[in-house]
């Protein structure tokens, strides 16, 4: 046996201690013990340490001895009154107990229930509410499901009835629920709904953006969206309130959203430089006019509605009617390119 | 079941229960446990015997919030520990350590009646070359290594008592010992 580190030797030390308290030597207490019978250096080694051990421990015990404290300490806490405090084991470790879990097991809930109501109600609520969905192609180089379609492709399908579809090109969907939220979607995708009755988009420049409505939480390859509507000038048909946003420089499209007083459904006809003949959501309370680009736009509604989105997109009207049965009516040329730069705020004021 | 066979727990039950007596054998079983403790840590053997006192009386005192769930020895030395940070902050006695090299020189010496004077005087200055070592240990490391070989605790009975995993213990007194053989050798080999 060749001599052993001196680590193998503290080892050997330390399991000589307490003999079944091996720390994983790898040679025997024999082996080690033969080696040091003949082994001068290694035999001095650890007879050193163990005889350091042993003074240590002798002569901390004599230290020790000459000045323990017990005496005075049992005279000490003989007139101390101990604290009237029960000492109970199983109250003390309750309230530790107690104390250990409670808070912790409250916030956990309570992050639970939080993470719910963020993550779970807008889908809830969407799940629960959209029922019909509506799906237009607004590009003459649109594809559904590989067949090329312009114009409404379906109208107003219980949502539970679809199941995926493929869309190619530029699309206009409509989500029906207690009000109305109408999207974009430009790209190549695959549109499912899960047995939820939540829109998941699976595709390649996928371009989806909220028209008008309340925002939706949508899941688009993979990832949890939530869809917000950006850059909608919004006017209010209220004579007293009627306002412009002025951060859009050119109207392009134009999209209506009038949330009928004789009805809970809000209806969102759309105009672009491909306008239906008809609007799908609203060929039953409006009549249109079309011209050719820079023409006139009329709109007549049976009802007030109490507001009007205009989200600019590729065409240019020269003005928009929007009237209803009551006889309000717009100024038929305000919606000339020349009054957005900037957008006069009067421009939709109604005249009787 | 005497007293001396009774668990901490039970004794400390006793003592709640009027039987202040019963304290006497929790300072037995474990003043040395704090002596030894504070001996690698403190300079002075008066803070020594001053914080032991301390930390037995507060212990008392504060009984009845003791977690029984806990180990007394390992709160008992928690307490020692922050009486003696208390007392080295308030004394500022961190100073070379005269006055217990003055003690070591006083023990009597485990084998003084059958050793010659010379004799003894090399075995009380190995004692304090030592101690001296052991004080320049790691903290972490003190501790267990003096529980190991002062005490003469089993690893388990060391890992119950400072609240360390067992490997932890045993990883701790293997380097504990070979820090000091290093220490030890560097030391030899320097010129006196």
């Amino acid at each position: 046996m060749k001599c052993p580190t001196k680590e193998k030797l503290i080892l050997y030390v330390e399991a000589l201690i307490s003999e079944d308290e091996s720390l994983g030597n790898e040679y025997s207490a024999k082996e080690f013990e033969n080696h040091l019978k003949t082994c001068k250096t290694c035999s001095a080694f650890v007879n050193s340490i163990v005889e350091d051990d042993k003074i240590l421990k002798e002569d901390t015990g004599k230290l020790f001895e000459r000045h323990s404290q017990a005496s005075a300490i049992m005279e000490k806490v003989r007139g101390i009154p101990l604290s009237k405090e029960s000492h109970s084991t199983l109250p003390h470790e309750f309230v530790r107990l107690f104390f250990k879990w409670f808070f912790p097991s409250l916030a956990i809930f309570l992050i639970a229930i939080m993470s719910f109501m963020l993550f779970s109600s807008k889908e809830d609520k969407i799940r629960k509410t959209v029922t019909l969905v509506s799906l237009r192609a607004v590009d003459s180089d649109s594809y559904y499901n590989g067949e090329p379609f312009l114009g409404p492709v379906f109208d107003k399908v219980e949502i539970n009835e679809l199941s995926a579809f493929d869309l190619n090109g530029k699309f206009r969907m409509t989500l029906e629920s207690d009000s109305l939220s109408e999207l974009d979607i430009v790209g190549s995708m695959t549109v499912k709904v899960d047995t939820n009755s939540f829109l998941s988009f699976e595709g390649r420049d996928i371009n989806i953006e909220l028209i008008t409505g309340r925002e939706l939480p949508l899941s688009v390859n993979g990832a949890s969206k939530l869809l917000n509507k950006e850059h909608n000038i919004k006017i209010e048909l209220n004579p007293e309130r009627s306002q412009v946003s002025s951060d859009i420089r050119k109207i392009d499209d134009i999209s209506v959203d009038a949330n009928v007083k004789t009805s809970t459904k809000a209806l969102i006809p759309t105009i672009d430089n491909t306008l239906p003949e008809k609007l799908p959501s609203y060929k039953n309370e409006t009549e249109e006019e079309k011209e050719k680009f820079g023409a006139k736009l009329k709109f007549r509604l049976r009802s007030l509605p109490e507001a009007i989105y205009i989200k600019p997109e590729e065409i240019n009207p020269e003005s928009v009617d929007v009237s209803n049965d009551s006889s309000y009516h717009n100024d038929k040329s305000a919606l000339t390119e020349e009054s957005y730069e900037p957008f006069d705020g009067k421009a939709f004021k109604y005249k009787d | 079941m005497s007293r001396q066979e009774k668990s901490d727990v039970e004794l400390i039950k006793l003592v709640l229960s009027g039987e202040c007596e019963a304290y006497s054998v929790l300072v037995q079983r474990y003043e040395k446990l704090v002596f030894s403790f504070l001996l690698s840590r403190m300079n002075s053997i008066q803070d020594i015997e001053d914080v032991v006192q301390d930390a037995f009386v507060k212990a008392y005192k504060h009984l009845a919030s003791f977690d029984c769930e806990r180990k007394f020895s390992a709160w008992l030395l928690t307490i020692a520990r922050n009486i003696m940070i208390d007392s080295r902050r308030k004394l500022s006695r961190d100073l070379p350590s005269t006055d217990l090299v003055i003690d070591i020189l006083l023990t009597d010496s485990a084998k003084e009646e059958s050793e010659q004077p010379a004799d003894i005087l090399i075995r009380r200055e190995r004692f304090r070359k030592i101690l001296m070592l052991i004080r320049e240990l790691p903290e972490e490391f003190k501790t267990p290594f003096l529980l190991r070989v002062v005490n003469e605790m089993s690893y388990q009975d060391i890992a119950d008592s400072i609240g360390i995993p067992l490997q932890t213990v045993k990883n701790r007194i293997f380097k504990a010992r070979t820090l000091l053989r290093e220490k030890r050798e560097k030391k030899d080999e320097m010129p006196n």
